[in-house]
């Protein structure tokens, strides 16, 4: 049981994974399904991980920590997804507004987009 | 008369920036089946109006899209360098591993322990000459071990050299290609959406073979510089790259017979192998000046193997030739079994072999002591396989160990680099999608996209944060 729950959660963050990839809001939160799933079957191998036999624990432990991989990929992908988004908006405040006294890309406001966008 | 003036170049400006939308539009249609080609959308921005000041209203085309695209191409290829290193770091790296076993069954560890084996066969019959024979033949087999490594790791050196001059053809191969693109450019091609094209796609593979900058000029043309600071391309001018295998003028090399580092050579002769950090060249140079140096040695490093070679002979032949081939009268002292090129610590392996003057009978067995023992060399010998002293050991550990350090380094780089090239393939497929979704939206699309990708980052790394805790708890149960 606690092999077969590893697996369906392994199976759920590779979506997660692989929607990490594709970083639309769509995308993700339809992910969020699969995240659903993945913390439903990890709860249950939890339950059932102390009773786990001996025979089961190198596969057991192999299978988590492919999850634990896994979701620290994921993890990474939507950060450098983020960091992709921040960036570009530091530097489009910076073409539309410049900088600000202390030298920090200034926000643009609503009248400096105003008149970017008109 | 000014504000006739003023009126003028307000409507000269527009009717620029209409021209240019016309222009973006019939690319849009003319490239619709280009593969790799993005729609490009124009912008039209009002500009700001008071004649008082000079500022003349109107319309103008608006630059920021553009900056956004190029921000999406830095991505992908910022994320192309990164794979390109790891993929051939990856290559590289397998190719070293080969020559490792990690069974311990073949190679030097096999060869160390059939050593030991006899040595400890020898000490129960110090007289036979059957078992001063095996010693013998033993001795020769971890020869051959030691030497097949070296040869090896030479192999692969050789094998990473062509690479290193490949690799820098290609990479001279597609500044040419930016060169003439540039021209294109300036011969009027500033609008050619299939020329942009053609340089983004040139600019991508460029990224997977070294780092750069790619800096687009008011002429339209892209500056290529490696590493930032060297020069490929600028203008219609290429600027080739060069390797050399040849020492630099400093420091000073430790190994003067050994190989010498690769060095990436700019066209004026300027060493810039330090600009080189990502790609096939930057992963080609960590191979060739880190990774197989710290093995096999060169001009700078002893190598890893050599140390292991040096260790074992140097202790073999320190307790043969402390030791009697006989009492005599006149005693006779023991000789040593290897021979190596002393002159060099970075060519142990490569030069280690039988001393000739050594037969069955002239291997010294009897320990002279203070105590006198008659097999007390094979019993020193036998325990170089379970060392307790610290002279019989390569750095703290004994010599299998050592190796099997060692092959374990090689190995944890291999999956690291592998890991890293799984991951970083994943990153260039985001990149690319980050840029397809950016491809002429709107900058209105665009704040909404950046705002609802937010909330579903938010959530999502909310659940990932949460999910790695209970697999960790989950790891901890079990383990």
């Amino acid at each position: 049981m606690l092999l077969e729950s590893l697996q369906e959660a392994s199976e759920a963050v590779l979506k997660a994974q692989w929607a990490a990839r594709h970083p639309r809001a769509e995308v993700l939160f339809r992910s969020q399904e699969s995240l659903a799933g993945a913390e439903s079957a990890l709860r249950q191998a939890l339950a059932c991980a102390a009773a786990c036999g001996p025979r089961a624990r190198p596969a057991a432990t192999r299978l988590a920590a492919g999850i634990l991989r896994d979701l620290q990929r994921a993890n990474r992908l939507l950060g450098e997804a983020a960091a992709f988004f921040d960036g570009w908006t530091l530097a489009r405040n910076t073409l539309t507004a410049g900088y600000d006294a202390q030298g920090r890309p200034a926000d643009p406001g609503p009248s400096v987009r105003e008149l970017a966008e008109a | 008369m000014s504000n006739l003036l003023t009126s003028l170049i307000s409507t000269a400006q527009a009717l620029g920036a209409f021209e240019r939308a016309l222009v973006v539009s019939q690319n849009n249609v003319a490239n619709a089946s280009t593969p790799g080609y993005a729609t490009q959308r124009i912008l039209l921005h009002a500009a700001e109006f008071d004649p008082s000041t000079g500022l003349i209203g109107g319309v103008r085309a608006g630059e920021i899209e553009s900056a956004r695209n190029q921000y999406a191409e830095q991505n992908v290829r910022r994320q192309r360098e990164s794979f390109g290193y790891y993929s051939q770091l990856a290559q590289s790296l397998a190719a070293v591993e080969s020559s490792f076993d990690a069974t311990g069954s073949q190679g030097i560890p096999a060869a160390l322990s059939n050593l030991f084996q006899s040595f400890s066969a020898w000490s129960l019959e110090p007289n036979s000459l059957p078992a001063r024979q095996r010693v013998m033949d033993r001795a020769g087999e971890l020869v051959d071990a030691f030497q097949q490594m070296a040869e090896g790791l030479a192999r692969t050196m050789a094998d990473a050299d062509r690479q290193l001059l490949q690799t820098a053809a290609r990479i001279n191969e597609i500044g040419e290609r930016l060169r003439d693109y540039n021209a294109a450019r300036r011969q009027g091609g500033l609008h050619d959406a299939g020329l942009d094209t053609k340089i983004h796609s040139a600019l991508e593979e460029l990224s997977e073979l070294v780092n750069f900058t790619a800096l687009t000029q008011a002429d339209g043309s892209v500056t290529v510089l490696i590493g930032g600071q060297s020069p490929l391309v600028i203008g219609e001018s290429l600027f080739r790259i060069g390797v050399q295998f040849d020492l630099p003028p400093s420091p000073p090399p430790a190994y003067t017979s050994a190989p010498a580092p690769a060095r990436i050579v700019a066209s004026g002769g300027q060493d810039i192998t330090r600009l080189v950090s990502q790609g096939a060249l930057g992963g080609l140079l960590n191979v060739r000046n880190q990774a197989l140096p710290s093995l096999g040695g060169d001009a700078f490093h002893a190598g890893d193997i050599n140390t292991l070679a040096k260790a074992v002979a140097d202790r073999v032949n320190e307790l043969l030739t402390s030791g009697r081939i006989s009492d005599g009268p006149p005693p006779v002292d023991g000789i040593p079994l290897f021979l190596y090129d002393a002159t060099s610590d970075a060519l142990t392996a490569q030069t280690l072999r039988l001393n000739p003057a050594l037969t069955p009978q002239t291997l010294a067995a009897i320990s002279p002591g203070p105590p006198y023992v008659s097999n007390g060399i094979p019993l020193q010998l036998a325990e170089l396989s379970d060392p307790r002293r610290e002279q019989d050991k390569a750095a703290g550990f004994s010599y299998a160990e050592y190796f099997g350090q060692v092959a374990g380094r090689v190995g944890a780089l291999l999956a690291d680099a592998r890991d890293n090239r799984d991951f970083r393939s994943q990153m260039t497929a985001q990149a690319r999608d980050l840029r397809q979704q950016l491809s002429g939206v709107s900058l209105d699309e665009e704040a909404i996209l950046i705002m609802q990708f937010q909330r579903a980052y938010q959530a999502n790394a909310r659940m990932l944060g949460m999910l790695g805790e209970l697999t960790e708890a989950v790891i901890n149960l079990i383990r």
